[in-house]
């Protein structure tokens, strides 16, 4: 099986090698046949990859250590899904895993091109485009009121971009496919053999990793990581060939936009790991890893608000393109740094000698940005003025400078060490007070932005249209903030954490109530005409702009979470029978101690009575695990959450003179809001990528006559 | 005689339990002063005055008990910048939580500060140059006229009709 | 010997299966010819132009622009969309 699987790496290194290639003399050519078998062959990387994962899996399923791979990472007590998770758990595993989810975002990349095509060839067809445009020009179409033909709608949508891209984009995808083939092949084979006798059973997964989330934290962070190539490559391949128009952008953000929400949901779940898992009662401690997960997070971000700059005002283009560079560039350093151990981080499971190759790749893909950039930097020219600094645009604008010195200071911070040892000889490491001192002020400030943006107009805001808008939103951010001082909040930051929550909420519960008002004074709202139908309405009129709110529900939610951890508690000691600890508004009594047994470890739990003013609560049973094939062990976190606060539980270990079990207490406030505000992201993404769906129009008694009808005319007379 | 002596006693006493609560108290005052500013070496990187539960630590006992020691021997009374010297020295700069604000370890402090700067520069400077774009463009009038109704140039009469009457079936249908 | 045989079986399997969808693919369509690109540029762009006046029309409903603002919104875009439409007409 490992010799089918080597064979099948190597095949696929031939095929998307030969799809580069092919590609690139079919496009230079303009040779239809040779695009076309560039194309086929850049789709058959992915069935033939996940032939040597389904190979890499079944060696696992079967215990076959005779591969060093498997022997290395997996053992026959293994569950079935913690085999499977063995696949991404060591460096050539996961290096396999990425190229697989790097062909199939190719392949899915690919066939929805194909579809398209063939959806649009009426529209596209020579003939049928010169008569369109023809009439375009004299009739100056589209009227949209009158709906415009589909086929009309068709070539104006984003797919026919994402169609005339797609074989230079394909190329591209096929290059950083090869480099990633090549370490799967020559560099970090997961199919080499023990050169000695076989083991009789694996080194096992490290226990660490034996945890649901983090069955689903890699893939996902990968889907993040990975995704980003695919709008690299379509951005990369609009500028190399000067696309005309607007709609690449479109097709550049929609799949940012899919890279964006697994990396969020991969982050956000390895926070929720670190919390229940590693024990010291936190979720994100600025590690080199976690930084650089974070890092391309950042600059995404700021490219998903940017971008509205170019497709609403065709400005901001340069910076677009280099954002999305950037953040291509920012996650292979991502991959680099976790893989290679430059930085030295508490996710050490991975290091090895491949760094080199990374170094080389990230030079290459640099000099191929900048040559692309300076060659083709007049088509990026702006298109549109500014023309007053209170606007949406400068809005966006500021936070794009406040992402971009946030993207700095965790990059400056993260490599810090290895620039103090090249000029000092000497390494200072950079902690975490450095990361929240200079980023929590920062992230203040793009909260207080999150609300300030979408209140203000394009082009111009007025001072009437600012205190309109601003006035009850700022009411309710100064209560909340008084409140949250009233009820004993001590600390600067989580006070005008809480007092920008409430001034955000507010203006974007506004702008649902505002919308959906002007819905139901229409009549819509379906059937049922109230406000759940109308608001319902409205978002799935434009699911980009709430579906964006939504977001940004999430990113305040999560925010109040991170701001609770201003006012946590901790408490520890020995909990021998019917000992007593209190923390927060509960005490905690321990009941019992017990010992089990199986084939993949043992286990010592604590049995403890939550109390609260002399009522019984509930049992928390903390625990400490010994894994018998990797000898290691591992603290089981009791956690016991409410929307108020956590009451997390750790069994520390045992007093070595009394041998009475240790308990480490923590009363962590908020906490809960963190995952339910990432969850709303997520959702909130999601609604963000349905297509709109469009007013039925042309009715009279339409919105603009029933309910606007004077001011529109007096506007127009 | 005797009440003298007891009273001495009393006094001297006195004298040793302040002492050692005094000792006791600034013991207590001082750790989370100098452990608040250190973490854990073990690669938990927690911090000192947490417990590290990552796996099982013998680094953080040791850091612990340097602590104490730090705290009670002889350099109790010396500036926090040279004992953090001392862990640094001992244990590297990864016990450190923050990195020093003296020497070339200033500049990781700076650098944001200097990046912000330049951000701000680059937005305003931004700013200025798409306003001056905006300038000869037919903008607002003070006295509240449409832009487009400003001055638009000649011979595009026509196509702002055209358009505004497009633009007034658009949004009938909206 | 025998799992060896297999393996090199399927490996020929693989490469035949890959070789056969490469060869029996069609031709790849061309894109529309520069200036055909341009005109469908311009109706994009009339067509975005088109969509941030219903966004700006919607929130002048809603109450979350003043009347100057609106004007001064919905002027700036009759300007842009009748130059899109002027150099459409060039072009056609």
């Amino acid at each position: 099986m490992q010799l089918f699987g080597s064979f099948a790496i190597l095949l696929a290194l031939v095929l998307a090698g030969y799809g580069v290639l092919a590609g690139i003399f079919g496009l230079a050519r303009r040779d239809t046949r040779l695009i076309a078998s560039a194309q086929r062959a850049a789709m058959a990387v992915f069935p033939v990859v996940t032939v040597a994962v389904v190979c890499l899996v079944g060696l696992i399923l079967r215990n076959d250590f005779t591969v060093a791979y498997v022997a290395e990472h997996s053992n026959r007590a293994l569950p079935f899904y913690y085999k499977i998770a063995v696949l991404w758990s060591g460096q050539e595993g996961s290096l396999l895993f990425w190229t697989w989810l790097l062909s199939g975002y190719a392949f899915i990349a690919l066939l929805g091109a194909r579809r398209k095509a063939r959806g649009i060839a009426p529209a596209t067809a020579p003939g049928n485009l010169a008569a369109a445009t023809a009439g375009a020009g004299a009739a100056a179409l589209p009227v949209p009121a009158t709906r415009a033909a589909t086929d009309e709608e068709e070539a104006l949508s984003p797919r026919l971009a994402h169609r005339n891209l797609m074989p230079l984009a394909a190329v591209i995808l096929g290059a950083i496919e090869c480099f990633f083939l090549l370490l799967n092949n020559f560099a970090a084979s997961p199919f080499v053999t023990l050169p000695v006798a076989t083991p009789p059973d694996g080194n096992g997964l490290n226990p660490l990793l034996q945890y649901a989330q983090m069955v689903i934290h890699p893939p996902m962070l990968y889907l993040g990581y990975v995704g980003f190539s695919v709008p690299f490559a379509f951005c990369l391949a609009a500028l190399i060939k000067r696309y005309p128009g607007d709609r690449w952008i479109h097709v550049t953000r929609r799949w940012t936009m899919v890279a964006w929400l697994f990396l969020t949901i991969g982050i956000v779940l390895g926070g929720n790991w670190a919390y229940r898992v590693l024990g010291w009662g936190g979720y994100w401690a600025w590690d080199p890893v976690e930084n650089a997960a974070f890092l391309p997070w950042l600059t995404a971000t700021a490219f998903l608000h940017s971008v509205m700059m170019q497709e609403k005002r065709g400005m901001l283009k340069v910076w677009n393109v280099w954002l999305v560079f950037a953040t291509f560039l920012l996650a292979v350093f991502g991959d680099f740094i976790t893989r290679t151990g430059l930085v030295a981080s508490v996710h050490a499971f991975a290091q090895s000698n491949i760094g080199p190759w990374f170094v080389v790749f990230f030079i290459v893909a640099l000099l191929v940005c900048g040559w692309a950039y300076f060659r083709n930097r007049d088509f990026l020219k702006s298109e549109n003025a500014l023309e007053s600094t209170v606007s949406r645009e400068s809005g966006f604008l500021f936070n794009n400078f406040i992402l971009l010195v946030i993207t700095f200071a965790v990059l400056w911070g993260t490599v810090f060490p290895v620039v103090s040892e090249w000029v000092e000889g000497q390494k200072i490491d950079v902690g975490r007070v450095f990361f929240d001192r200079i980023n929590v002020p920062l992230f203040l400030f793009l909260l207080f932005l999150t609300g300030v943006g979408p209140l203000l107009a394009w082009r111009r805001t007025s001072l009437n249209s600012l205190k309109r808008n601003f006035t009850a939103p700022a009411v309710v951010g100064v209560l909340v903030a008084v409140a949250s001082l009233l009820g004993g909040v001590r600390d600067p930051y989580p006070i005008v954490c809480f007092g920008l929550a409430g001034f955000v909420l507010t203006t974007i519960a506004m702008e649902f109530t505002r919308g959906a008002s002007v819905i139901r004074r229409r009549g819509g709202g379906g059937v049922l005409g109230g406000w759940p139908a109308a608001l319902t309405q409205l978002t799935l009129r434009n699911t980009r702009r709430y579906g964006g709110y939504i977001v940004h529900v999430g990113i305040i939610l999560i925010a109040i979470g991170i701001a609770g951890s201003g006012l946590n508690q901790q408490a520890q000691g020995a909990m021998p029978y019917h000992a007593q600890m209190r923390i927060g508004p509960y005490t905690l009594v321990s009941e019992n101690y017990t010992q089990n047994d199986n084939a993949n470890y043992a286990s010592n739990s604590l049995e403890v009575a939550v109390e609260r003013g002399g009522q019984y609560v509930t049992t928390m049973y903390p625990a400490r695990r010994f894994y018998k094939a990797s000898n290691q062990d591992q603290s089981m976190v009791a956690i016991r959450s409410t929307p108020l606060a956590d009451l997390y539980l750790v069994y520390a270990g045992n007093d070595p003179n009394s041998g009475d079990p240790i308990l480490h207490a923590y009363w962590n406030p908020l906490m809960v809001w963190i995952w339910i505000g990432a969850i709303v992201t997520a959702l909130g993404t999601l609604l963000a990528m349905l297509p709109n769906r469009r007013p039925s129009g042309g009715a009279p008694g339409g919105i603009a006559a029933k309910a606007a009808a004077a001011p529109v005319e007096e506007v127009h007379a | 005689m005797r009440g003298r002596r007891a009273a001495g006693w009393a006094a001297g006493l006195a004298i040793v339990l302040s002492a050692a609560t005094l000792r006791a108290e600034t013991v207590a005052q001082r750790y989370p002063a100098l452990a608040s500013k250190l973490q854990c070496t073990c690669g938990c990187a927690t911090p000192m005055p947490q417990e590290c539960e990552t796996m099982k630590c013998s680094t953080r006992k040791a850091i612990d008990a340097d602590i104490v020691w730090v705290e009670t021997g002889p350099m109790r009374n010396d500036r926090m910048a040279v004992k953090l010297q001392y862990f640094e020295q001992k244990y590297g700069s990864r016990i450190l939580m923050a990195p020093p604000t003296s020497g070339f370890g200033m500049v990781v402090w700076i650098m944001p500060w200097v990046a912000a700067g330049l951000g701000l520069w680059l937005v305003f400077f931004s700013i200025r140059y798409w306003r001056k774009r905006a300038l000869p463009a037919p903008a607002a009038t003070s006295t509240g006229e449409a832009s487009a109704a400003a001055a638009p140039p000649a011979g595009d009469e026509a196509a702002l009709e055209q358009v505004r009457a497009e633009m007034d079936r658009e949004l009938r249908g909206f | 010997m025998g799992t060896g045989l297999v393996a090199a079986f399927a490996c020929v399997f693989l490469t035949a299966m890959v070789a056969y969808f490469l060869l029996t693919g069609g031709e790849a369509q061309l894109e529309d010819s520069p200036r055909e690109a341009e005109l469908r540029a311009l109706r994009e762009r009339k067509r975005t132009i088109y969509d941030n006046l219903r966004d700006l029309h919607f929130e002048f409903l809603a109450g979350k622009l003043g009347e100057e603002d609106y004007r001064r919104g919905r002027g700036a875009l009759e300007q842009e969309a009748a130059q899109v439409t002027r150099k459409m007409e060039g072009r056609a």
